[in-house]
Parts: structure tokens; sequence; C-alpha cells
């Protein structure tokens, strides 16, 4: 009987500390403990589960089960428990963050998913104004517009417009300094005549705009611009 | 104050589902009828929006949607008039096991509440036909706007729904799916074993890679795997008993998976019910086997092979330990006589499919498979819970 606590309560404190682990996984960043404490808490998760296994070994023998069960119980131990401790490290994490606020978790989630790229595409959909099936030309499906470039993320974000990669016959061309996967490549790399050009303060959220002045990129290769341009029809 | 009404109105999709699972079920206990009442609800009600909307062409609001909740709630209340509708004979005592699983999914609910839907092909897929749908009150538009009309509209047609009733996210849709495997497995591995065991197989279903996780994440292969298993599950049942609602609910949830997904897993339990005939069941085990080898050597045709070998590592490798507590099942059961060969021959039959499936696809579009490992361990999720269902048949105390 002495035996059993002997395995139960590194059982729980172990338990109890991996749980704490992956609670700062989930609650932070992906790779956070690794990065942090040079402890994968992923692999090293079965520790606990082991220990749960010699326990339960004990249990199960003194109690005269089979030895199929013994053995299925101990195989339960060794791969559920890991995963146990995750979800419930994770489900920690999320009350800890929800406590916050959707607000706080939104920018949080999307910042994960996105990058700040998510601000500038909702930037874009407020200032075109919804007329629906507006055309916005977006830089090309490559890199490095990861985001920007992206046909299905772009026609998401700035529904009802239009989303093409022809500048031509478009109301609205995107200019991007996305830096995604590849080196800095300002888009419009083309001259074009404009009626105004809407320049993204990353700072304030809001456009600066430059009426009556047409697109040449050269002029704006070395500020990393990010807006929008009405061209001149 | 609309967000709980939204909440509420995504958690009442139980109520016709409860009714149609008690018209299905009948005289059976009410539990299994109750934990499984979401998911159905939630399949009937999609399907009812998609009828309405894409073959009768009504526009979708939220009066009209109430309207089709209530006159499918109504006739299913009439149908059943003849049951007798009382409490569910439940003691959280005896199941407290089920109890704290469900309570820490339900948590896991409530946080998802303040989540907003950030994954991929959820924003340029699934809820954006919703958010369409939303605006234009039409499915034929939202097909005709995105840029993959093939992909069926279950999961868009519930985002659709709690967007409609004012709830700001989609994400509590999806821990749902987790509740209903979880509290559908644990009273339906009930029907033969005590409540705590039946509890551990629930835990270690849900707990198998990969579930839980996607209880957070707003893709269609979570729900597929719950109705996949869950029409496994009933087929698996009926094919023992001959219970026609077990092969009712079977056919049902089986059928459902390609209201979710097009993926042809489901084939597999509905071929899966010819063990239901005796000279088949007789030889389920030379059965299995023949499927094992077939397996095997379809894995070394030079066509195959190297397809075969980007499974192994992308899927049975990743999925370790599973793989190889199947494979040490699979020994064990050759010199067990009790052992069911229903769960060997899904697993089997599923690995095939994904093969010819896997192969199919690459020769389509050839080299593109290899570039997404993480699709088609999502896509597989289910993989491993017919091996738990296999090992928990071992524990099997009386036939069903």
């Amino acid at each position: 009987m002495r035996r059993n606590w002997y395995f139960l309560l590194p059982a729980v404190f172990t338990s109890i500390f991996w749980i704490y682990a992956f609670y700062l996984e989930f609650f932070n960043y992906p790779n956070y403990v690794f990065a942090r404490f040079h402890l994968d808490p992923y692999r090293t998760a079965v520790i606990p589960g082991l220990i749960t296994a010699i326990y339960v070994f004990f249990r199960t023998r003194a109690a005269g089960l089979k030895t199929p069960v013994v053995i299925l119980l101990l195989l339960f131990c060794l791969v559920s428990i890991p995963s146990g401790l995750s979800a419930m490290g994770n489900v920690l994490a999320r009350t800890a963050l929800a406590a916050r606020g959707p607000g706080y978790i939104t920018a949080k989630a999307m910042d994960t998913a996105y990058g700040s790229d998510y601000k500038f595409l909702d930037f874009v959909q407020s200032y075109i104004k919804n007329p629906p099936g507006v055309k916005v030309a977006i830089p090309p499906m490559s890199l490095p517009w990861r985001h920007t470039g992206d046909t299905y993320m772009a026609a998401s974000f700035l529904y009802p417009a239009v989303v093409t990669h022809m500048a031509t016959g478009s109301a609205f061309i995107m200019i991007s300094s996305e830096a995604d996967g590849a080196g800095y490549r300002l888009w419009p790399d083309f001259s074009l005549p404009a009626k105004k050009i809407i320049i993204y303060d990353w700072v304030s959220g809001r456009g600066v705009e430059y009426p009556g002045r047409n697109w040449n990129p050269g002029e704006w290769q070395a500020r990393h611009p990010w807006g929008l341009i009405i061209p001149r029809t | 104050m609309l967000n709980l009404f939204g909440f509420i109105a995504l958690i009442s999709l139980a109520l016709p589902g409860f009714l149609l699972n008690r018209l299905i079920m009948g005289r059976r206990p009410v539990s299994v009828a109750l934990a499984l009442s979401w998911l159905s609800g939630s399949l009937l009600m999609t399907l009812l929006i998609y009828f309405y909307n894409y073959y009768l062409g009504g526009a979708l609001n939220l009066a009209v949607i109430w309207g089709i909740y209530s006159v499918s709630a109504l006739v299913l209340f009439f149908l059943n008039r003849h049951w007798e509708f009382g409490l569910p004979d439940f003691s959280f005592k005896r199941h407290r096991f089920l109890v704290l699983i469900l309570s820490f999914i339900l948590i896991g609910e409530i946080t998802s509440c303040f989540y907003p839907v950030t994954d991929w092909d959820a924003v340029t897929l699934y809820d954006f036909r919703a958010r369409i749908m939303l605006h234009t009150g039409d499915i034929k538009t939202a097909l005709a706007w995105v840029n993959m009309p093939g992909y069926p509209m279950y999961t868009s047609l519930l985002h659709y729904w709690v967007y409609a009733n004012g709830l700001w996210t989609a994400m509590p849709v999806y821990p749902l799916f987790t509740f209903s495997l979880a509290a559908g497995i644990y009273f339906l591995f009930r029907r033969f074993n005590r409540p705590g065991i039946s509890a551990l197989v629930s835990l270690a279903c849900i707990l198998a890679p990969k579930v839980f996780e996607n209880s957070f994440i707003a893709y269609t292969n979570l729900p597929y795997a719950v109705f996949l298993i869950l029409g496994a599950v009933y087929i698996f049942f009926w094919t023992r008993t001959k219970y026609f609602p077990d092969l009712l609910m079977g056919l049902i949830f089986s059928l459902a998976t390609f209201w979710v997904r097009l993926f042809p897993f489901a084939l597999v339990s509905l071929t899966l019910m010819l063990l239901a005939l005796p000279l088949i069941r007789k030889n389920a085990k030379i059965l299995a086997v023949l499927a094992f080898i077939m397996f095997f050597v379809i894995c070394f045709i030079p066509a195959i092979r190297p397809v075969a070998g980007y499974l192994k590592w992308a899927v049975y490798q990743y999925y370790l330990p599973y793989t190889v507590i199947f494979a040490g099942l699979f020994i064990y059961g050759l010199f067990n006589r009790r052992a069911d060969w229903y769960w060997p021959l899904f697993y089997t039959g599923c690995s095939l499919v994904l093969l010819i499936g896997t192969y199919i696809f690459s020769r389509q579009i050839p080299g593109y498979y290899q570039g997404i490992p993480d699709a088609v361990r999502r896509m597989t999720i289910f993989i491993n819970l017919p091996v738990i269902w296999f090992a928990a048949g071992l524990l099997e105390k009386a036939k069903p």
C-alpha cells in the first residue's frame, strides 16, 4: 500500500508540472517552453504517463486483473495521459486568455495566424466602403506577397469587393510592401496615372491621402509603403 | 445579449436532434438520444436550410431559419407523440467520470465564444461562405463567389446559423463535436460495460492524436471524424444485434460524412454491413488477414510505392504508437477466439481507401500531395479510434 504512494505522489506532481508547461506553451506561442526553458513538453510528457503507468501496474496487479487488461491500461497511461495533460494546459490557457476579453484574443489570434497584415486588409476593406462588385487589384499570388497577394484570403477580407490580379479596369490597386518568405519587392512595380494615392499609417491605422499624384514606384521604394491607388481612367 | 441568444440558438439545435433520435431509437434509453441530439439536430437543420434555399429558392434570414426550425421540431414532436417523455434516468454519481469529461469540454466550449475564426481554410471558404449567405441570403451566390464550390455546405451552414442568430464567432460550434463524440461513445460503449471503463474508452477517443485540438480549429476534419466513427460504431452494433434502429443511425451518420467532406471512408463502414451475413461473419478473421495482405501487396506495386512510402511517413509513423498497438492487437486477435474483426477490417479498409485515394490524387496533381502532410494527418484523425475500439473490445463483458 505504501508503495502506491511512492508512485502516486510523483505522478500527481509531474502531471501538474507538465500541465503548467503546456499552459505556458498555449498561453504564449508555439515552442515557447522550449525557447525559454529548453524543455520540449510534447516529447517529455510521457514521463508523468510512465510514472502513472507504474502506479497503475501495482494497483491492477494487486486487484488481480487479467494481463491483457493490465497491458491496455498501461498503454492508456503511456499514450493518453500526455495528450490529456496537453489538453488540460490548452483549456487552462484558453480560460486565462478569455478572461482578458475577445478584443485581446482576436488581436492575438489574428496576429499569430497572419502577422499584422490583417490590420492592413481591414483598413482596405473599410476604406473602399463596400460598394458590391468594386474591383480591387492585388499583388501576384506569389512570394513575397504571402497574404496581400493571396486571392482567397484577400477575397474573404475585402468582401463584397471583387479581387483581381489585373490592374487594368480596377477601381483600386493595392500597394504592398509585404516581404514574407522572399526579399522585399514593392508592388505595383510599374508606374501608372492616379487620381489619388492613399498610404496606410501603421501607427494610427488611418490612410494619408496624396491627391493628384501619379504612382511611380521609384519614388516610394525606400519608404516601404502600404496603401491604395485610385487609378485615373 | 445578442451573443447569449446566439449561443443558446446554437445549443438549441439539440431539440430537433433529440426528437429525431428518439423517433429512430424508439424505446432505447433516452441517454444516447440526448448525447447525440446536437449532432443529429445540426445535421437535420443544415440539410433543411440547404433544401429550402437551394431547391425551393426561398431567401434565408433569421425569421425563415427559425420557421424551418419550428416546423421541423413540431413535426418531429407530433411523430413522437406515442413515446413517453420523462427525464432521463441519469445519476451524476454513477456517471461522475463522464460528467467530469464533459465539464472539461464545456469549459473549452465557453472559451471558444471569445475566439475569432482564423484558420486559413475557414477564413477563405467555410466561414467566408457563411458571411456571404448572411449578406445575400442565398447559398448559390455564396457557392458562385468562392473559388472552391465543390465542398459540401455543412459547416458553412452551421456558421451561418450562429451568425444569423447574433453570435460574433462560429468557434463554439466545434467543441460540440468533441462533446457529442465523448458522450456518444460513452453511452454506446456503456451498453456492454461498466461506467468507469466506458469513461476510459470515451476519454481515450477524445485524447487520440489531433482529436481534442481540432475542437478549437474551424475545419471540417473533426465533424467528419465524429460522423464517421459514430456511424461505424452503430453499424458495428447492428452487425452483432441486428437491431434495426442501430442500422438506421449507422446509415444516417455514415452518409452524413458526405455532407461534411467528400472523402470516401464511409464506404468502408457501409461495406462492413456485410458482416451481418453469417457466412461473412464466420470468415471475418480470414477476410481481415486477406485485407491486410492485400494492403501490403498494393503498397509494393511500383506505381503506388512512392505514395505508400509517403503515407508511411506522413500518417502511420506520425500516429505511432497507435500503428504498433494495432499490429500487436491484430496478432493477439489471431489467437483470441473472442476477438471481433469488425474494427481491424475497418482500419485496414480505411488504410486501403487512403492509399488508393492518395494515389489517384497524386495522378491528378503530381507531386502536390507530398507538400501537404499536415492535411493528410488532419484528414485521418479518425484512424486511431478503431484501434481504441478494437482494444476496448477485449474488455467486453457481455454482448450488447
